[in-house]
């Protein structure tokens, strides 16, 4: 892909101010983007824009709480007024929770899962789709869900359950939209994270284990990695790949 | 082939007002299960467990989910808040606090729950897009507290109904695929085949099956 393939378009990618989000937000910028770091706070988002403007980039941190729909639609209102536009909506952003067992799940668990997730990406939808309506068939909407979302995990019901719910989503709006020339999609990754850091702390093992569990070794890596992904499903070379998930996570889930 | 006889087993079935649900419990009755019917939408844990509270011990659960009141669709992006935690929230909610409360209540080792979900959680459903959502939610809230209760002999598995089959009478369904029933239309609604499913998902013969999906739709989604 050459350096100007999405020149000139604004993505807003939302937890970009971390982890996969600002991978997204790196990858999506070097070609030519101009991006939104939506971060809660902008103490985490700022550095992340600055970064990328440094690299000669183009990118402005809007404080957003994807869990607050006003939130997001500001978030939206911005980036429309700075650039001319949206074509590109990218909700990454989580809250992830402790581990649990279904029957010991509680509020704690159920409200930051489902409304970071699902809520999140409801808000992000509605406050984007007239902007991607207008942006006809380079209109894109991608979302990050896990292979959790695929396969369920043991530790983690309720996560299971959001990013199974996102994927749904996605290809119920892949129908909705597609008349529009808007493709939705999700990527499913296993890459390095704060929440993955956090736990490779707490078990010093679980890399290894983690990583064993891939058929290349290895955990990924989100600006090059899951950046990559993100921006083909952006760009022109997608325009036909709709309400798919795409797996990416070093081959540990082979499922069809 | 004889009716399989499940003389003495305690099956637990809830949201038991909608067709399939009132097809699941008359196959399970007629097979001589005792059915225990609890109601009520579980919007809390404490609700949950309020309906759980008096179950004995039951060696099946059924959950049907709460799709025969989906409603009319409409497209995502012209959904209020209020309308989406209706079509999302609610039917999650209900079977996470469902499941959890009904843990301390199935037989260990034994124990069998199926969770009926409209085939729209896998295809995706254009105007139902939360509804879709929450089935999926649903399924893999089956597959994760698989993996976890397998240890406890549990076994938990998802039937897939066409929507149409679960909300009769709803307007402007979407199609699940554009491919006809491969057993003809009258395969799509077949509730008794259907009960005969359920039944068979209860029973020991069922037991080496967790975290699956079975769809019984008549032959429409055929995915993977």
């Amino acid at each position: 892909m050459t350096a100007a393939a999405l020149d000139g378009r604004t993505a807003i990618v939302t937890g970009a101010g971390q982890g996969v989000g600002e991978g997204i937000a790196r990858a999506l910028a070097a070609v030519g983007a101009h991006v939104v770091i939506a971060a809660r706070r902008a103490a985490t988002g700022e550095p992340v824009a600055a970064a990328i403007r440094a690299r000669g980039g183009s990118a402005v941190c809007v404080e957003t709480d994807v869990t607050l729909g006003p939130s997001v639609e500001a978030a939206v209102a911005d980036a429309v007024s700075r650039f001319g536009g949206l074509e590109i909506m990218v909700h990454n952003a989580y809250t992830p929770t402790r581990a649990h067992r279904v029957e010991d799940a509680d509020e704690t668990i159920w409200a930051p899962n489902a409304r970071t997730a699902v809520w999140g990406s409801f808000f992000c939808a509605r406050a984007a789709y007239p902007h991607l309506r207008a942006a006809g068939d380079r209109g894109r909407l991608i979302f990050l869900s896990s292979p959790a979302g695929v396969e369920g995990t043991a530790t983690r019901p309720v996560y299971s359950a959001v990013k199974g719910a996102q994927r749904a989503l996605a290809k119920s709006l892949a129908k909705e939209w597609g008349p529009d020339g808007i493709t939705v999609n999700c990527i499913a990754p296993v890459a390095e994270s704060p929440a993955l850091r956090t736990a490779f702390e707490a078990d010093p093992d679980l890399r290894a284990a983690v990583a064993s569990r891939t058929a290349l070794r290895r955990i990924g890596d989100p600006e090059h990695d899951i950046g990559p992904v993100a921006v083909w499903l952006a760009g022109d070379g997608a325009s036909f790949v709709t309400g798919q998930t795409i797996v990416c996570d070093g081959g540990s889930f082979m499922g069809l | 082939m004889s009716a399989v006889g499940l003389d003495g087993t305690l099956v637990a079935v809830d949201h038991a007002d909608g067709p399939v649900a009132v097809a699941i419990v008359t196959a399970l009755r007629a097979a001589r299960a005792r059915v225990e019917v609890i109601g009520g939408r579980a919007g809390t844990a404490s609700e949950a467990e309020a309906t759980w509270s008096p179950v004995p011990v039951v060696d099946a659960y059924v959950h049907v989910g709460p799709w025969s009141r989906v409603g009319a669709g409409a497209p995502l992006a012209e959904l209020a808040d209020d309308a989406f935690a209706a079509a999302f929230d609610a039917p999650v909610r209900d079977v996470l606090w469902s499941l959890h409360a009904a843990h301390a209540h199935l037989a260990r080792p034994g124990g069998r729950v199926v969770v009926v979900v409209p085939t729209a959680a896998m295809a995706g459903a254009p105007g139902f897009a939360a509804t879709a959502a929450a089935a999926e939610a649903h399924r893999l809230l089956v597959k994760a507290v698989a993996r976890q209760w397998g240890e406890d002999g549990i076994g938990l598995n998802v039937v897939a109904v066409d929507l149409a089959v679960l909300a009769p009478g709803t307007p402007d369904l979407p199609p699940v695929s554009l491919s006809p029933p491969a057993l003809g239309s009258g395969a799509v609604g077949d509730l008794a085949a259907l009960g005969r499913l359920v039944i068979w998902l209860v029973t020991r013969d069922a037991s080496a099956l967790t975290g699956a999906t079975l769809t019984a739709d008549g032959g429409i989604w055929m995915a993977p």
